[in-house]
Parts: structure tokens; sequence; C-alpha cells
């Protein structure tokens, strides 16, 4: 093994730590639930957005921020905006549409001897209770074969948003918090978490060209909208 | 104050090539500072190689849906080695909408070597100048003869296994003893050269024979066949048990984990390179130290990061990137295509443990090498790892064979013995237009350094060479005499092979490229970039033993020019 000349004593409590930079959550729900350690201190958050709207042509959301700290105190913040600035398009499975969950789930098998196969699609995906590998369509017009998760099957995989400055003394974590950046992944489990995961992933495309689709757009602010209010 | 210690050599990263910049230049006589962004690695905690499915919950497959939501990394990747890996929920990168990159990363002491895949080929002249050759892009600054003399250092070091096959596109070097073919490998070998194509034994960075005696801590290989997950025996390389202990005993290499570079800092009035600036991943502490000469060896695309976020009123638009390339021709293989099917000849037989093999053969690229060989729709080629076998979990149960009951049973026992698949591992062409930056909209990560953006998209040379894979894989299968069963697949989404290079080229003309043919930047001389991203092209091999080879040679070139004063 390995021995390390200069040994570290990493110690959290007296890290000097002043700003946080970003948090991380999941899209569960209607809502990004995540956590997070600051001053040796872990909270557990959720941002619940309750309005969508595009502002200087980037999506924000607007809602409110639920802070649970390790030691059971809850803080909540109202009329916290998240301003998307970026995202990273999702690899792998595509997500599920709702006229296909009847027995379906996964892109197309790749064809390759079982080893390889286990090593290019992730084995667990298959083995998810009730659902079944189908075809997806395979090649283009030329008869080239496709390229996994682009084109009809691209689909948004984690969402950057700016948050609004957030105050550590309403939240009452000794931290610069007046940019913290959330980073949102949809790997969605739940039925909701899929249908805003499609229109994510619509919203963001129509947004994404150097002509934005306004009318796409605007369909899927309503469509989110629905969601949130629901 | 005690001035800060300046020491001879700063490496960031501790992977293959870090690992391997630290054994040259100790060796030399170099005292160096190895900084790695991840943790240390602790085999006996870390490495699970010999724990058994039923040991573990979800039989090693994880709960449902775990990998989404830390990576869409599933690769290579099993529940035994995700530790080994980044969150992309924590390790930011963007990408354009309907455009996506998978970029696999390894913060941990040791870097991807820990879980590689080990494939060990040369390039040839057909790589080094396939402009030349075809009239695409731009030709490497090198020759095979330039690195042959590498090669054979790097082979005699890490110990590959393989054959001598005497293909002068694959050019053979110096080898253990090759792990033999299976029934079905030998089946598809037969089914390949029917149609005039070869096929050969892997040549993978394990040890078949005795160790050598410099390999201290490593083991034959006893055909576990977990070597993704750790291997606890040392027999494949990586540079825990391999570079970093042989540097480690110099007395001359100090490594430091944890250390999250920030940038590289740079004389305001030389522009030289004089020291690193890194934040503590678990301290948060802000640190910078300082070296005479700084090796960039933190993957492909981070040292590029690392280079773009290092500007500075000498370096406005990154570090040695006065040519505008840092960041372009950036390309991965790729792979997804091919054809799986059985051999009916071998289904039903009494099964036997050909599981521990972990590796397969190998079918050479036979298009585009000369003008018998050309095919008129695309560029370059590509070659197929192919693999047949009897192995513990039957994956074609649920690939490959579908149904349910008594009678799906009676044929999951029936094949289990008889698979056989083939997978396509092809060339990309390096093109400009795809890119990284530093993310515009400025996404950072959790210690606030901005992150990349990706740009990368296949061309039609791919598409149509993935048309051609597809239908020549089925052709072979079936030459082999299998039944195929399925066919075709589609392209993998860049990144997804791991094998991301380019975007801080090496060339002649610093207009045009970001390094010079050692690996040093033409813009600050004492920067060497020794990884991935030193390729002009990608070739249709596997990078890694080039990227060894590449990082000695640099490492020569840069002992040199230190003893004559010139860093």
């Amino acid at each position: 093994m390995l021995i390390q000349r200069k040994k570290q004593t990493p110690d959290p409590a007296t890290a000097t730590q002043t700003k946080l930079h970003s948090i991380h959550g999941l899209l569960r729900g209607r809502a990004f639930e995540g956590q997070f350690v600051a001053r040796a201190k872990t909270y557990r958050f959720a941002f619940n957005p309750t309005t969508a709207a595009i502002v200087d042509q980037k999506l924000t959301l607007s809602g409110r921020l639920r802070l649970n700290s390790s030691q059971g105190e809850q803080v909540v913040l109202e009329n916290v905006n998240a301003k998307l600035l970026a995202t990273q398009g999702g690899v792998g499975g595509s997500p599920v549409r709702r006229q296909l969950l009847t027995g379906t789930a996964q892109t197309a098998q790749t064809s390759t001897s079982e080893q390889k196969m286990e090593q290019e699609r992730g084995p667990e995906t298959e083995l998810q209770p009730g659902l079944h590998a189908f075809e997806s369509p395979k090649s283009d017009s030329l008869g080239r074969p496709n390229v996994e998760s682009t084109d009809t099957q691209a689909f948004v995989g984690v969402l950057y948003f700016q948050l609004s400055p957030l105050s550590s003394q309403a939240l009452r974590i000794p931290l610069d918090m007046s940019a913290v950046q959330l980073n949102g992944r949809l790997a969605p489990t739940d039925d909701v978490a899929r249908d805003l995961q499609l229109v994510f992933s619509d919203l963001v495309l129509a947004l994404g060209g150097k002509q934005p689709d306004e009318s796409t757009v605007q369909q899927n602010l309503e469509v989110l909208n629905r969601i949130f209010k629901s | 104050m005690a001035a800060a210690k300046r020491y001879d050599a700063l490496i960031i990263g501790s992977g293959a090539s870090g690992g391997m910049a630290a054994k040259e230049l100790t060796a030399r006589g170099f005292e160096v500072l190895v900084l790695e962004a991840g943790p240390p690695v602790n085999p006996q905690r870390d490495f699970s190689s010999h724990t058994w499915p039923y040991q573990i919950m979800y039989r090693g497959f994880g709960p449902p849906g775990w990998k989404q939501q830390e990576q869409w990394m599933q690769d290579t990747a099993s529940y035994y080695s995700r530790h080994f890996y980044v969150k992309d929920s924590e390790h930011p990168y963007t990408t354009d909408p309907g455009k996506p990159f998978m970029w696999v990363r390894a913060r941990i002491v040791g870097g991807k070597t820990l879980h590689w895949g080990r494939l060990s080929w040369r390039l040839s002249d057909l790589d080094f100048h396939a402009a030349s050759h075809d009239g695409f892009g731009d030709d490497w600054p090198i020759s095979y003869a330039d690195v042959a003399p590498y090669y054979d250092r790097v082979e005699e070091f890490i110990g590959v296994s393989g054959n001598k096959d005497g293909l002068p596109h694959v050019p053979d070097g110096r080898y253990m003893p090759p792990m033999p073919m299976t029934c079905g490998e030998q089946l598809l070998r037969k089914g390949a050269e029917k149609l005039g194509r070869r096929a050969i034994t892997m040549r993978v960075a394990m040890l078949t024979g005795q160790p050598k005696p410099f390999m201290k801590g490593r083991r034959k290989c006893h055909y576990c066949g977990h070597c993704g997950d750790g291997c606890d025996v040392n027999a494949m390389f990586n540079s825990v048990a391999s570079t970093l202990p042989i540097a480690a005993a110099t007395g001359r290499m100090t490594l430091r984990p944890n250390s999250i570079v920030r940038h590289i800092i740079t004389d305001t009035n030389t522009g030289k390179a004089t020291g690193v600036a890194f934040v503590d991943r678990i301290t948060q502490q802000e640190g910078e130290v300082f070296g005479k000469v700084i090796i960039v060896a933190a993957s492909t695309l981070e040292s590029t990061r690392i280079l773009f976020n290092s500007k500075s009123r000498q370096h406005p638009q990154g570090l040695g990137n006065s040519s505008g390339v840092l960041g372009h021709y950036l390309v991965d293989h790729f792979g997804g295509i091919g054809a799986a099917g059985f051999f009916p000849i071998l289904a039903g037989r009494d099964p036997i443990n050909e599981d521990g093999k972990a590796t397969g053969i190998f079918i050479p690229r036979f298009r585009n090498l000369d003008a018998k060989t050309k095919h008129s729709k695309f560029l370059r080629g590509y070659g197929f790892e192919c693999g047949s076998g009897i192995s513990m979990f039957p994956g074609m149960a649920r690939r490959l064979i579908s149904g349910f009951g008594p009678e799906y049973k009676k044929q999951v026992r029936r094949y289990y013995t008889a698979p056989v698949g083939m997978t396509v591992r092809a060339a990309m062409l390096s093109r400009f237009e795809n890119y990284t930056e530093l993310d515009p909209d400025g996404v950072v990560d959790a210690w606030g350094i901005p992150v990349l953006k990706m740009h990368i998209q296949y061309s039609d040379n791919e598409r149509e060479m993935a048309k051609d894979a597809a239908e020549t894989s089925e052709e072979m299968l079936r030459a082999a005499g299998a039944e195929v069963v399925s066919t075709g697949g589609q392209m993998t989404a860049p990144g997804r092979i791991i094998h991301e290079l380019g975007t801080a080229r090496m060339g002649n003309d610093s207009r045009t490229s970001v390094l010079n043919k050692f690996n040093q930047m033409h813009d600050v001389k004492n920067v060497f970039v020794t990884d991935g991203a030193s390729f002009v092209a990608s070739a249709n091999h596997n990078p890694t033993l080039t990227i060894l080879a590449l990082t000695i040679r640099a490492c020569d070139y840069l002992v040199d020019e230190y003893k004559r004063g010139n860093l």
C-alpha cells in the first residue's frame, strides 16, 4: 500500500470554508431534494418550485426552500428564485413516456457480446421490476445507426440553477450563501418527476437553439406551471 | 519566515501519466510533489475483487436506478467499484441541448488505472501519419520509430500479455504469454479468417508470467475476473501497485491527495510557471506549492480545464493557448455497434469455468489500410472487441433470450454455454468544431472552480463507419457459424468509451498546436502536458499504452533540457 509522506489531519470543524458554492439535489416529485455539509453540520434541503417563467431568455423557477439541520431545526424561505444557467444532457435510458409505461422502459438494446453489453449498458436499469426492453428506432433515413440519447432520445440529465441570494442569517448557516448554485439531477423514480423531466427536456431543447422555439417554450411553460400547481 | 519549498517538479494527477512521470523523474534524482484531487486508496478497504455477489445486496448490481442518481457512467462501474468514480452531481460539466457527453472521472489516487480496460495496443504509422495517408486533418509530429523504444520500455515495465501477430498496423511488442482463447473465440477467429480478416488475442496489461524483480508486490494473474473492481494481487497494471510505490521508494516523492488544483501560477514578468494553487478537498483550505517544472497529467479534459483556468495577463486565453487551439479537436472512440448470438455447436455442453479470463479477442482494423481495402464512404477504420464464453451471471438470459417460465429457463440453461458477441471500437475524426471551453454561463464546481462545457458530435464519417461495422460484424458471426440474435445497435454517446483525447494537441507549428512533439508547451517551456490531451488523433486503439510511452519520452526530454538549463 502506498503511504503518503505527509499525513493530513482533516478537521471539518475548523475548516476555512466561508462560501457555499453549490448544492446538489435529485428531483423527487416536484421538489429538488438533497443535502450538504457546512461547518461539520449536515443540512437536508428541498426546493419546491411553484411557478416557472422565462426571464431574459432563461428559465426561472420560483418557490420555497426548506432546510432541515441534523439537529432537527427547520427553516423555510419563500420566493427563492432559481435561474437556469446551463444543462447537462443525460446519457443512457431516455425518460419513460407515459404512453409507453405499460410494459416498456428502456432505450434500444446494444448488440454486443454479453460481457461487453454488461459494460456498455448498466445492468441495473433493465432489472427494474415490471420493466422490459423494447426496440427503439435504430437507424436514420440513410440506414445509419442512431447515436444514443440524441435526437428524439435526447433528454436533460442535470439542470444547473443560480439561486437568488440566500440569507445565511435567516437560514442560520455561518457561510456566505449569496451565490449558491443548485445542481438539480433528473433521475426520476416517480411519475411526477418523470413528467417534469420530459417537460424540462423539451423546454431546454426549445430554448437552446439560436432562435428559441417560442410556441414550444410557451406550451411547456404552461405544462410546467400546471404540474407545479397540481 | 522560511521560504516556501520549491520542488524540482510538480505533477498534477496520479493516474497512468502522473504515476509514470513520478517514477521516471524520481529515478533521475528529481524531487517531485504529486497532487491528486481525490482521496488515497487502501486496497484492503477499497478493493472487493474477491467478494461474491451473494455477499452483497442486490447481488452487486446495486439498488435499482442508483447509477442514474449519481452519474451517467455505466460502463465500467459496478456496485463494487462505484467509489472509484466521481459523482456528476458534485462535479458538474455542461453540454449543448441534445448533444450529450459522458465524462467518466476517477478522482482517487491511481485515477482510472484502478479500473481501466487494460488493453495495450501500439499505434502505427498508419495512425501517426493518418493525414498523409488519407488527406484529412494533421499528422502527429512524431513517427512510430520515435515512440517504439518507449513502447518497449512501457511494456517491459507494466507487463503486457499478448502474441506477436505480425500485423504492421498493430505493431508487435514485448509480451508475456497470451491468455488462451475460449472455444467460442476460436470459432469466431476462424469465421473472421474465412472473410480474410484476423482475430487476435487481446493484449492486456496483466501479468501472465512471473513478475520481474522490480515488480515488487505484484503477482501473476489468477484469473478471478474482477479486474475492474480493483485487483488486489496487483496483476493488472495500475499506478498504486506499480509506478507510485517505486517513486515513493526513492524518498523523493511526496504525494498530496485531496488536492484540487485551481490553476497554475505564472510569473507576472516572465510568464513562466512557478507553482500551482489548490484547495484541500476535505478542509477547504487554500494552498500554493512551487516547482521548477509542472507536469499536467490530470486526464485529458481535466488538464485542459486547469489550463483554461490558468488565465493571466500573459496568457489571457488560458495557459498555452496563444494558438486558440486549446480545447479543440476533442475526440472519443465510439462503440455500441456490433452483433451477438450463440454458437449452436456449443449449446447444451457441460459448463466449464471460462469466467476468469477478463479479456477476449480483437479483430483489428481491416478497412482503409491500403488501396485494396479502401472504403468509399468513410476514412480511417475500426476494430471489434469480441468475446465468447461462460460467465457467472448469465447476461445473455435477459439480452438475447426472451420469454418466461419453464421454457425460458430451459433456453437459458441450453445457451448459457454458447454466447458470442462483438462490439466496435472505432476512430473518430479530429475536428476543430468538436471542442470544450469553460462554461460561458458561469457554472462552477463545489469549490467554485469554473467547469467545462462540451461541444461534440459525430460526423457523417463516423455514422457511415457505424453502418459498415453493423454489417461486417453480422457477416463475421454468420461466417463463424453463429446464430445471430441481434445486430446493429446505437452508437455510444461521445465520452462513453472513456477514451476522450485531444484538446491540447502536439504539433510542430505553435500556431496550430499547444504542445511540441515532446509534450512541452510551446508558450511556456516549463509546462508539460503528458496525458491524452496531447493526442493529435484517436486511431481506433485504446490510448493508455501510448500515453505511458509519451510520458516517458517527455520525461527523458525534460531531464535533458533541465540539465541544459533550458527550463
